[in-house]
């Protein structure tokens, strides 16, 4: 039996995924990001490989390819490919029929337009800017005092959201900060929070199209407001995939080191 | 014959074109006397305190030493004529100061030369500026900043400003400039108006310049302009010495126009900012021999470049066009793309001219062939027409010189192609053709450095292209 791994060493989490040479999902695992990229990597590629039967450890995998910010730096991996190009992979390996895909990750987000094979037709990407990414939405759990699970469910019980101005995420913060305490509702402040950070993304994915299906990944596609605000903002279906959004890169390097 | 062997060995023709141009301006030095080479000084500050590239992330010998032989004779070949043709302006300004005229980048000097005037392209030196010492570029745009120049203009004519009101300038008799390319450009002459207090002359080239009726009028533009020099200067129009100089724009826009079609050829055998600045030539010397001289001598080396070397670069995986200007801060954009990707810019809008040969048979002809020159003229013919100008010409090259991508230069402050971006962008994913938009400014690496500016063209060739870091 052959073995394939991706690591994906983002900002905020390391993830890994193992895969068998038919391309089935062995294990994966993520985990915090740590200081060194190559250790968060080994830690998350030994974890996913705990889950596979056999006493196999990471010399055993035939390739591996890093990806994500601290790709570079990961000494045992083969290759390594950037996460732009791992996030349409893996998406695409999940569902064929995608052709738009927004990645959020903890320090930025792209969207990605795809061919028919996946690869990437276009992109853009914001890295310049916390609004709109992971950064953002843990400034408004911290001033709501909730985790971004219990944020995204506030949101979803608004009835009339509240427009939030402020893009950036230091003004957002104070403008949030002022809203609650002019007791309004939590609720529709959270969801007007949404509604300005997926404002903000239709922009970035009209520059390179808006083709259907689309989907969202990254670690914040796990925030089922913003992926709301996100369909309604675009008239468009989110396609949800059949794995953790948060382990799309770390797939789409597994599936590049099994195709070689 | 032995300058061509010794072409072979890089360094050695660093040297030898190094040494070009320390002889251009002892030339100079010895023309002007010490109280020449002061006032050079004096203008030229941002030139004294380094004698050389500044930019901290500067690697321009990387220009003439990290090509092919040929291609790397090119690169210096071309810097060496833009030294030339400063240190010669300077020159004869100092010999007829009476005929001394500024004219704008998108006015050729023909009339001027057959006039027997000292023509000076404003924008050359902020053209050349930020290649070598961007923080001078920098302070100069504070300056235009703070005298009330709008901040999201172009930097190009900005720079200009800056310069003009920190006295960077030889001073103007006459300023000649035009309605093109841009709103900034046509402002900047305007601030340059009231500092200098001299007579300007503004051509008016009229939109849909295709037209015959167009034509006629930009013709009577080209005579009026004729006449008020021959006012302000009291000089009368040579028809003859303008047929003379007409006729070597002919010849260089022959070698020119060979020149291309050697590049057509796979490998090219050059690109990049070589081509750029070798084609500058056209607005800083056409109809002179030095320019002709030039674009013989580049033909020539594009040849060997072909026959010889294999081509411009080791390893050609890509051909790219390129539009909007090169970011000046960072001309090793293009050999580093071409040592990291293998991807060689093979002709560029700055480069590309349509319609330009000149018919010298009588005077009307001779005039009305000039005014099509510069209708068609780079960035004339994209900034005074219908959008499609600007589509139909980058298509075109990109079929043309079998480019298999584009890259479009984003520059912060270009209005004009800002406005057609989203079009532009569309029309090349209908047709699949990769499409790199980077986003910089022109001349101040405060907007983008250099290393942004690496990184966005990284993710692109990484991504879309398939190349691996």
């Amino acid at each position: 039996m052959k073995y394939f791994a991706g690591c994906d060493v983002g900002s905020t989490t390391g993830k890994a995924v193992v895969l068998d040479e038919g391309g089935k999902i062995l294990g994966h695992s993520m985990l915090p990001s740590t200081v060194d990229p190559e250790n968060t990597a080994t830690e998350a590629l030994n974890r996913a490989i705990a889950q596979v039967n056999g006493n196999i450890g990471i010399s055993d995998m035939e390739r591996i390819i890093g990806t994500g910010y601290g790709r570079i730096e990961l000494q045992f991996a083969h290759d390594n490919i950037s996460e732009i190009t791992c996030h349409a992979i893996g998406a695409h390996y999940l569902d064929p029929e995608i052709r738009t895909v927004i990645d959020i990750g903890g320090q930025d987000c792209k969207a990605m337009g795809l061919r028919d094979d996946g690869h990437v037709l276009d992109f853009v990407m914001n890295d310049k800017c916390a609004a709109g990414t992971g950064r953002f939405f843990e400034g408004m759990g911290r001033a709501f005092s909730l985790d971004l699970e219990e944020f995204s469910r506030l949101s979803l019980e608004s009835k009339n959201p509240i427009p939030i101005s402020s893009q950036c995420s230091v003004f957002a913060e104070s403008e949030v900060i002022s809203l609650i305490s002019q007791r309004k509702s939590p609720a529709d402040i959270a969801a007007g929070v949404q509604k300005a950070v997926a404002k903000r993304l239709q922009g970035l994915v009209r520059r390179v199209g808006i083709v259907e299906k689309l989907t969202v990944t990254g670690g914040c596609a796990k925030n089922a407001g913003l992926v709301k605000a996100v369909e309604e903002g675009l008239k468009v279906k989110v396609a949800r995939l059949n794995l953790d959004a948060q382990l799309v890169g770390a797939l789409g390097a597994a599936v590049l080191a099994m195709r070689g | 014959m032995f300058l061509d062997s010794l072409a072979d060995r890089l360094p050695v023709l660093a040297a030898y074109y190094a040494g070009k141009n320390a002889a251009q301006f002892a030339d100079f030095a010895v023309s002007a006397g010490p109280r020449g080479i002061y006032e050079f000084l004096t203008l030229n500050k941002w030139l004294r305190p380094w004698g050389g590239p500044h930019r901290e992330d500067s690697d321009m010998k990387n220009l003439v030493l990290g090509r092919n032989p040929a291609y790397g004779a090119i690169a210096a070949r071309s810097l060496t004529y833009i030294a030339y043709y400063v240190f010669n302006v300077f020159k004869e300004m100092r010999r007829k100061p009476d005929l001394f005229v500024w004219h704008e980048d998108l006015i050729s000097p023909e009339i001027f030369h057959a006039m027997g005037l000292v023509p000076f392209l404003v924008e050359a030196i902020p053209i050349i500026m930020p290649n070598i010492n961007s923080e001078f570029t920098e302070h100069y745009i504070d300056v235009a900043e703070n005298s009330g120049y709008p901040g999201d203009t172009c930097t190009l004519p900005k720079t200009a400003i800056g310069m003009a009101l920190d006295d960077a300038f030889p001073p103007p008799k006459a300023i000649v400039t035009s309605n093109s390319p841009c709103d900034g450009g046509m402002a900047s002459y305007a601030v340059m108006e009231e500092k200098y207090k001299v007579p300007v002359f503004r051509l008016d080239l009229p939109y849909n310049f295709g037209e015959k009726r167009a034509q006629e009028y930009y013709l009577r533009e080209i005579k009026r302009l004729i006449a008020w020099l021959e006012e302000v200067y009291s000089v009368k129009m040579d028809y003859d010495r303008l047929k003379e100089v007409c006729e070597e724009r002919n010849k260089m826009w022959t070698y020119t126009m060979d020149l291309w079609d050697l590049q057509r050829s796979s490998p090219a055998p050059m690109g990049g900012e070589a081509m750029v600045y070798g084609h500058l030539s056209f607005p800083l010397g056409s109809g002179t021999k030095e320019g002709t001289r030039l674009m013989k001598d580049l033909l020539r080396l594009a040849h060997r470049s072909v026959e010889r070397d294999g081509g411009g670069i080791k390893d050609e995986r890509h051909r790219a066009v390129l539009w909007n200007p090169p970011p000046l801060v960072f001309p090793e954009m293009f050999v580093w793309m071409e040592q990291e990707f293998g991807a060689i810019t093979v002709m560029d809008m700055l480069t590309f001219r349509r319609n330009q040969w000149i018919d010298t048979s009588n005077e009307d002809v001779m005039l009305r062939d000039l005014a099509r020159t510069l209708s068609y003229g780079p960035m004339a013919q994209h900034t005074r027409g219908p959008c499609e100008n600007f589509f139909d010409d980058l298509f075109y090259l990109y079929e043309s010189f079998s480019a298999d991508m584009i890259i479009m230069a984003a520059h912060k402050g270009c209005k004009n192609t800002g406005a057609l971006m989203g079009m532009f962008k569309e029309l090349c994913r209908r047709r699949s053709i990769p499409l790199l938009v980077f986003e910089y400014d022109l001349s101040d690496t405060r907007y983008m450095s250099p290393e942004g500016i690496r990184r966005q063209v990284s993710d692109f060739m990484e991504n879309i292209m398939g190349e691996r870091r």
